[in-house]
């Protein structure tokens, strides 16, 4: 029973995730000007080594989770301490190089040390379905959105009323400035990094249940992510999680009602004429480029 | 050997290297296979580097393009039984085609959107041949029928590694002369300074769609030599994964040089083959040697003989 309202929500319920993966990518770009194209492949590792405490490890689901998130923050950390930290004057295709090349040895890496074989996480909310009228709430799916809504109060929280946030503001509005207000520039860095990693390992941990864990299972939704960023303009926390949202829904009636395997491939081909049309996103303003 | 620049003959070296290692197995299959495969891959990675280092673009989706050509050669093969040289022709005048998809929209992109977009049609190109079964019997993929080029049908391998090292001579002659031609300096001054372009009379987005074209025809006809190679064309050989390699071939050995695009694919086919029998080995140690790269000789090794300066 395919009905309009159920589409847009279990959309919704994607799009949170979309809407995660979108964020991490434009808080990580705010701040340092770097897009990050491993963040799919960290996904994917924080995703394992829930998997790996979980399985191995034996430690409680939500302990693993959170221990794992942990690891996504260091993970995120250590990248831009040991690595963008060193090419954060070269050129930005050289910072595309890099983080192209952590996707890289990353997604080896975990080949090598969990194999190919697909593995599986289990739900975090295992209630029974709730019928209410015509739609049918997966208790999954509420916990999904209910996540991200936490994650983005939480974020506006940092970014408005803490210092850290202010000083992660300031480095995407004026580096030279912000340097000069005595913001430590690498450590408001290094801190934004973490939590662009974690929150794009919440996007992962969450995405395992509805798909199987492999080394690049993270691609389609890191590619998702960074359509939903560019839907949203790519500069804006709010245009972020709109993308994801919208992303979520268009994907799913173009999965029910066009075809499901085909949905990425039209995807991009919106992707294409939002680009084309709106550059700076749906939501843009038209940027004036000096010389 | 004063006749040659140095750059020169660090091309003319990685091409004997490779010329002579069939030759030094003694003309086994495998070891021929292993050439000829190099020489194609070669070929797509000095394509992108018409896009990447000449053009100052970027492209993290090449796989797609190499997708289209060896598609079209092996459905032409397999349907009306052409001749290979119609198959190169058609599948670099699909993948041109192709490539205004991209290359359009690439006239108001840069940087990171424009790595997202190619990336985006790398996957989309591979889910259609995935997915379009009717075209292309999907996961099974295709088959081509005997290769045949004027009239005589390639029947040894030794016959196709011959066949692409003719075809990947001509490439590299005409990447390695393109910056000394008018087209060349058009991107070179794109790639520099879109704004002083225009104002020299250069129209930027003919000259940028234009590198897109002929990078995606290159690709495209490597891509159908592909074919002809392996007799057989599947997804899985399109994947991020694939358009990702050449990426890398073209950032290790050093961008906008020639003999160093070559010589990273030597290397980079090289690590492939060496670490293929461990899962995940050979990605691992082309993402250390990206990232090694990038933080310590970002000219690529093409610095080892232009003193590490990294000049364009």
């Amino acid at each position: 029973m395919e009905i309009l309202p159920q589409i847009v929500l279990s959309g919704l319920a994607q799009g949170s995730l979309y809407a995660l993966a979108a964020l991490g990518i434009v808080l990580i770009f705010n701040a340092g000007g770097v897009v990050n194209f491993a963040q799919g492949a960290m996904a994917v590792v924080t995703a394992y080594v829930t998997w790996a405490l979980l399985n191995g490890a034996h430690v409680p689901y939500p302990l693993a989770v959170a221990l794992a998130l942990c690891a996504a923050f260091a993970l995120g950390m250590a990248t831009e301490m040991l690595v963008l930290r060193r090419v954060a004057d070269a050129q930005p295709l050289t910072q595309i190089v890099v983080t192209l090349g952590l996707l890289m040895l990353l997604t080896g890496l975990v080949g090598m040390i969990f194999g190919h074989d697909p593995r599986s996480l289990p739900e975090l909310v295992t209630l029974p379905s709730v019928a209410l009228g015509p739609v049918i709430l997966v208790p999954s799916d509420v916990f999904d959105v209910a996540v991200l809504i936490v994650l983005v109060v939480g974020l506006m929280v940092l970014l408005r009323k803490t210092k850290l946030g202010l000083g992660m503001r300031a480095l995407g509005q004026d580096l030279f400035a912000a340097r000069l207000a005595g913001i430590s520039l690498t450590r408001v860095l290094s801190l934004t990094w973490g939590i662009g990693v974690a929150l794009a390992g919440t996007a992962g941990i969450l995405a395992v249940p509805n798909t199987t864990l492999t080394p690049t299972t993270m691609d389609t939704l890191v590619i998702y992510g960074f359509v939903a960023a560019v839907f949203g303009g790519f500069g804006t926390v709010s245009g972020a999680i709109v993308g994801g949202l919208l992303l979520g829904v268009v994907d799913n009636l173009i999965k029910t009602y066009l075809s499901p395997e085909l949905s990425l491939s039209v995807v991009f081909a919106l992707l294409l004429l939002a680009l084309y049309l709106r550059p700076n996103g749906l939501f843009g303003r038209a940027v004036v480029r000096k010389v | 050997m004063l006749l040659f620049a140095r750059s020169e003959r660090a091309a003319l070296l990685t091409l004997a290297l490779v010329v002579a290692f069939p030759i030094a197995c003694g003309f086994r299959t495998y070891p021929l296979f292993i050439a000829t495969q190099f020489a194609v891959f070669a070929m797509v990675a000095l394509s992108l580097d018409v896009l990447m280092g000449r053009s100052g673009q970027i492209s993290l989706g090449h796989a797609g393009f190499f997708a289209l050509g060896a598609y079209a050669a092996a459905i032409l093969s397999v349907r009306y039984d052409v001749d290979l040289l119609v198959g190169v022709i058609a599948g670099a005048a699909l993948a041109a085609l192709g490539s205004l998809i991209v290359g359009l929209p690439a006239t108001r992109l840069s940087g990171h959107y424009l790595g997202i977009v190619t990336l985006g049609f790398g996957v989309a190109v591979a889910q259609i041949a995935l997915k379009w079964t009717a075209l292309t019997n999907g996961d099974e993929g295709v088959h081509t029928h005997a290769i045949h080029l004027a009239g005589t049908v390639l029947s040894s391998p030794l016959h196709v590694y011959a066949v692409v090292f003719v075809a990947l001579g001509a490439v590299t002659a005409f990447v390695a002369r393109l910056p000394r031609t008018r087209l060349g300096r058009a991107f070179g001054a794109v790639r520099d300074s879109e704004i002083a372009a225009a104002a020299m009379g250069i129209s930027v987005a003919r000259t940028k769609v234009l590198a897109f074209v002929i990078s995606a025809a290159i690709a495209g006809g490597a891509g159908a030599l592909y074919a002809a190679l392996t007799g057989f064309v599947a997804p899985e050989d399109f994947g991020i994964g694939q358009s990702l390699l050449f990426f890398a071939m073209v950032v290790v050995g050093g961008t906008a040089s020639t003999a160093g695009t070559l010589l990273g694919a030597l290397v980079l086919e090289g690590v492939s083959q060496a670490a293929a029998t461990v899962g995940g080995l050979s990605l691992t140690l082309i993402g250390a040697a990206i990232v090694g790269v990038a933080l310590f000789r970002p000219a690529g090794l093409k610095s080892l003989w232009r003193g590490g300066e990294g000049s364009r």
